[in-house]
């Protein structure tokens, strides 16, 4: 396996809100984790749990409170000027929401050109534009020359894909890169995303809601709940066996064409919405939510333990310490 | 734990005064590197003005070395050079300013501009809230209406703006000064040592109104140029779409985009204000209007370095303040600004 | 007649207008009757102009988006009647009518509601400005908001925070409670969940279907790319493609027997729960969608049909209603009607 290509460690993240009254939201709570290279990662979980953050950390957009990102053995947060602009060429990002990532005083085709002119001097822009639009099923000659408000929210969004992907990066981080096309697109920049990492070896980090599509293709998966990492591993493991209740709930929770699926977790948490339960504070934060809880779950916190090769939980359950 | 907004506060003060250091010394080095011969110069003020000895500059020479040899001392000049800029650091933040070789007298350069600069915020504030005001006000007014109002506003406005002054000032001049006879034409205030009697400040008011006018209206043609395309940005946005969805009616649109346009107005407002303590030049050559321009264009016409040093390194002052107060006031005027701020390190 | 439909399109043409006035023909002749009452699905390729159509419905037509042809009505009860049903033609209401209704009967929760929000206004103060112009009383629907938001699983907090304190996910279900508020009768949610995992999806449908099942919203169209989502859930579909509306009825009958080729391909293009790429690589629609700029002549859909025939590449295939309510705009059934 080698060195990892990408290392978190105990990542926390805290953002503070008002200016006189002050609250806190802890975004990310002590997150490690690693990632190798040519890996295609999915980063799923609970809307609100950090997932956003954890992207722009990584990709140096909010700085975390304490912990640290390690990109091919170099700390992201100190890295000199010219460390800096190579780190900006390996990593891309694609943003979560497409309408503010463009400038709408400029057309898309800016946005490319530019990225071409920076990271790929010398090289045929028209050709290299085309090219990969063409690989995220847009028609060039349809979308160029129009600005950011002239285009359908999957048009834009595959946009942004197009655009991030042209320096060639060795890393990409896509936040919710495909939640605004049809599923048939979707498999298609799943299938890309897929090949990307087959054969050029690019690492790919996929944020996303669609459970399914990252069961279908990556090779690993991230569960975040709340801030914190409750199951990690080899996504087939997963497919096959997931072990915490909350993986179990995203995973039964599927959408499915036959209507009358048992879905025992997913009425839990309904219930608890709507009896207004809020989150535990102390011990397992998915508790109040998991069937399954005991009195323990409910006052200790449960750590990450690697159950079985590659396969790491963190739910009373399964944990033997 | 320090809070993201102290460390924001902390960052920009630091950045501005190593900003502050470094126009200092600039000033500094000015007299320095600056070509010609200033004190020569001065001398032949002198002699031209009839003051200076009758015998003609070859008699001056041994005044003109005298001088120097002034010079040199008051300035420290023979000491190593950095004690040199830290001396004239804590002269400068002391208020002396050193002495003007613009004026026969010699005088303090911080006595002239506590005679100049008065008039020119009498005429700059003013004019600077009066077109801020304006100006923003006609600018969102043509973007909300649209249509006819718009185009026409505009192209006016932007006439207003792109015509040099100095045919803002013919057209003016000529309506008021020669066709009408109401207003003077140009001239200073008699000639009139600026002061505070009655009739010196009469005046003043009296060769105040067409400058002012002039500036004005120029200003409102700019502000209102940029208020207008920041309402149509707003105008634009997803949000106004959405809350058009939901019902709200157009005058509430109008409130949003105006409110949301005029927080970049409002940090321009805050950097125009460094600005003003340079004067304007040309409104006031042209006017003869006895205001920090003018000083300028004095000192800078006699090279009295001094006068350009200390002048340049006040103004730089100025602005720099302005603009540290316009970037701390952006931090508490736009939410989405102080994200930045309210994040917090453990 | 009347009481069977909420809303309904006449020969519609909303075009875009680019700056070197070419025209985008995003809506290019549509003919819409959307039934009242229930949970119903606006499904199709990205681009096809389902957001175009859905703001068309609530007559949010603003440059450059412009109507070619073609009317709008929206069809309520007549106050003070619980029989009689009135039309009212969009078009001709004059603009103080409109935003009456906007918010109120008719709703939208749009498709970028990510970036719908006013960046300097706290989501309470927004609220209370759209109860306050609806002349509502600004506190009852301040409290019904907090309701709503606690059953959207949302922050207890959410009325004090700017928008970009709250993740994408929390932004959306913010919009569809707003949108929601004021329980409008005609609501059109423009991708309510894509930004949503498959837990909160659930809130949110079911949040949206407790509201139409209580009659608090009468009819629901909602546009998503959530395939599975609008199967399990709504009770009609209409298709869109290039433009057109090229199949609708209701959900069993499109399901068991989706008539359009296009149809029959999207179904398709669910991938089955659980499969794995390495097992079976599914595959997209083959072939790209159609430049609306230059749409194809006749057929949008004939170069990537499998049955395209000769007519279908000159001629515009006409709407076949098959059964009522249940149309097809594709010329393999003509002849099964005649
Ligand atoms: N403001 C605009 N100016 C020009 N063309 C536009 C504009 N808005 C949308 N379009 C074009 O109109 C067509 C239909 O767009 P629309 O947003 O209705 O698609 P959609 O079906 O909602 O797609 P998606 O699923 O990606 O949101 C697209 O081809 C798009 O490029
Ligand atoms: N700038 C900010 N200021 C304050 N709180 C914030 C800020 N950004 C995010 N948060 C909070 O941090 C938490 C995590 O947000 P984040 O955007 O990372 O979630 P996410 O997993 O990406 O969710 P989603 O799937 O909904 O996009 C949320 O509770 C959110 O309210
Ligand atoms: S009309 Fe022809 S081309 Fe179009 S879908 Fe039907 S068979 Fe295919
Ligand atoms: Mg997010
Ligand atoms: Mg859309």
């Amino acid at each position: 396996m080698g060195e990892p290509i990408l290392s978190i460690n105990n990542l926390t993240k805290t953002y503070a809100l008002g200016l006189a009254r002050r609250r806190y939201v802890k975004a990310l709570d002590n997150i490690s984790f690693k990632i190798n290279k040519g890996e295609f990662v999915s980063l799923v979980g609970e809307s609100g749990s950090g997932k956003t953050t954890l992207a722009r950390i990584i990709l140096r957009l909010t700085p975390p409170s304490s912990g640290e990102v390690i990109y091919k053995g170099k700390n992201v947060w100190s890295l000199s000027d010219e460390e800096l602009r190579w780190y900006r060429k390996e990593v891309q990002g694609v943003f979560q929401d497409p309408y503010t990532s463009f400038n709408p005083f400029y057309k898309v085709d800016r946005a490319l050109s530019v990225a071409v002119k920076k990271f790929l001097p010398g090289e045929d822009e028209h050709v290299v534009i085309r090219k990969v639009l063409e690989s995220v099923r847009l028609n060039p000659d349809e979308v160029l020359g129009r600005y950011p408000h002239q285009l359908s929210g999957g048009q834009l969004q595959r946009i942004a894909i197009a655009r991030a992907l042209i320096p060639r990066p060795e890393l990409l981080i896509a936040d919710e890169y495909i939640s605004m096309v049809d599923m048939s697109t979707r498999v298609d920049i799943v299938n890309l995303s897929r090949d990307l990492v087959d054969q050029y070896k690019m690492t790919i980090i996929m944020i996303t809601h669609e459970m399914n599509m990252a069961l279908y293709a990556t090779d690993k998966m991230i569960v975040l709940f709340k801030g914190r990492i409750v199951e990690y591993g080899d996504t087939k493991k997963i497919l096959k066996d997931p072990l915490h209740p909350y993986t179990q709930l995203m995973i039964e929770a599927l959408p499915r064409i036959d209507k009358n699926i048992e879905r025992k977790i997913l009425q839990k948490t309904l219930d608890a919405q709507k009896k207004g339960l809020t989150e535990s504070v102390r011990g397992c934060r998915f508790a109040y939510r998991c069937p399954f809880a005991t009195e323990r779950c409910f006052n200790e916190d449960p750590v990450l333990e690697e159950i079985d090769k590659d396969h790491y939980v963190a739910c009373w359950l399964h944990n033997r310490r | 734990m320090v809070s993201s907004f102290q460390r924001y506060i902390i960052n920009k003060t630091a950045t501005y005064i190593v900003l502050w250091f470094l126009a200092a010394f600039l000033n500094f080095l000015l007299p320095r590197i600056m070509p010609g011969d200033p004190i020569g110069r001065y001398l032949e003020t002198l002699y031209n003005m009839g003051q200076g000895t009758t015998g003609g500059i070859v008699q001056v020479v041994p005044e003109a070395e005298k001088l120097r040899q002034q010079v040199i001392e008051q300035f420290g000049l023979d000491k190593p050079p950095y004690t040199q800029f830290f001396l004239w650091l804590i002269n400068f933040l002391r208020g002396d300013w050193g002495y003007s070789l613009a004026f026969p007298n010699l005088p303090p350069v911080i006595d002239l501009v506590k005679q100049y600069l008065p008039p020119t915020l009498m005429l700059l504030i003013p004019s600077l809230v009066i077109s801020w005001v304006v100006g923003n006000y006609l600018g969102a007014y043509m973007a909300l209406k649209g249509g006819k109002v718009d185009k026409i506003g505009l192209s006016s406005m932007q006439f207003i703006s792109l015509i040099p002054a100095y045919w803002l000032i013919i057209v003016l001049v000529f309506i008021f000064g020669v066709y009408y006879k109401i207003l003077p034409v140009s001239g200073k205030p008699g000639y009139m040592i600026p002061s505070l009697s009655f009739d010196y400040i009469k005046a003043l008011l009296y060769h105040w109104i067409l400058p002012m006018t002039t500036i004005t209206l120029i200003g409102i043609g700019g502000w209102s140029i940029g208020m207008r395309a920041y309402v149509i940005y707003q105008l634009n946005a997803n949000y106004m779409k959405y809350s058009k969805a939901l019902g709200l009616p157009q005058r509430v649109l109008g409130r949003y985009a105006f409110r949301n346009a005029i927080i970049p107005q409002f940090i321009a407002f805050a950097m125009s204000f460094g600005g003003l303590f340079a004067g304007n030049l040309l409104v006031e050559m042209v006017y003869g209007y006895p205001g920090m321009g003018s000083l300028l264009s004095m000192i800078l016409g006699r090279l009295d370095i001094f006068g350009m040093q200390a002048i340049f390194t006040f103004t730089a002052t100025m602005i720099l303040v302005a603009n540290y107060v316009a970037d701390i006031m952006y931090g508490f005027l736009d939410p989405r600004i102080r994200r930045g701020i309210t994040e917090v390190v453990e | 007649m009347a009481r069977d439909i909420v809303s309904k399109a006449q020969d519609l043409r909303l075009y875009y207008i680019l700056p070197n006035n070419i025209y985008v023909k995003a809506v290019d002749g549509v003919n819409i009757e959307i039934p009242r009452g229930g949970f119903l699905g606006l499904v199709g390729e990205s681009g096809s102009g389902k957001t175009t159509l859905a703001e068309g419905l609530l007559y949010l037509i603003d440059p450059p988006m412009i109507k070619i042809s073609g009317k709008i009505f929206y069809i309520r009860k007549r106050e003070g009647s619980s029989t009689e049903y009135e039309t009212i033609d969009l078009e001709t209401l004059p603009q103080h009518r409109l935003d009456q209704l906007r918010g109120v009967e008719l709703s939208l929760i749009p498709q970028y509601a990510m970036d719908a929000l006013n960046p300097t206004m706290k989501i309470g103060s927004f609220i209370k400005d759209v109860a306050r112009y609806h002349g509502r009383d600004v506190d009852e629907i301040l409290n019904r908001a907090l309701e709503r938001f606690k059953l959207l699983g949302l922050p207890s907090d959410i009325l004090n925070r700017y928008p970009h304190e709250l993740s994408g996910g929390m932004r959306q279900r913010t919009v569809v409670g707003i949108s929601t508020l004021l329980n409008p009768k005609f609501l059109v949610a423009d991708e309510p969940v894509s930004n949503l995992d498959v837990v909160q999806q659930h809130i949110v449908i079911d949040f949206l279907t407790e509201l139409v099942e209580k009659k608090i919203v009468e009819t629901l169209l909602m546009v998503t790319h959530d395939l599975h989502l609008i199967l399990e859930k709504s009770r009609y579909l209409l298709l869109m493609y290039g433009g057109h509306i090229v199949e609708t009825g209701s959900k069993e009958e499109v399901w068991s027997e989706p008539l359009h080729p296009y149809t029959k391909m999207f179904l398709e293009s669910i991938p089955p729960v659980g499969s794995r790429i390495e097992e079976k690589r599914i595959r997209g629609i083959p072939g790209n969608p159609p430049d609306l700029r230059y749409p194809p002549p006749g057929c949008r859909f004939h170069p990537r049909c499998p049955f395209a025939m000769d007519i279908c590449r000159r001629k515009e295939p006409p709407e076949i209603e098959v059964r009522p309510g249940r149309k097809v705009k594709c010329w393999l059934f003509v002849d099964r009607k005649v």
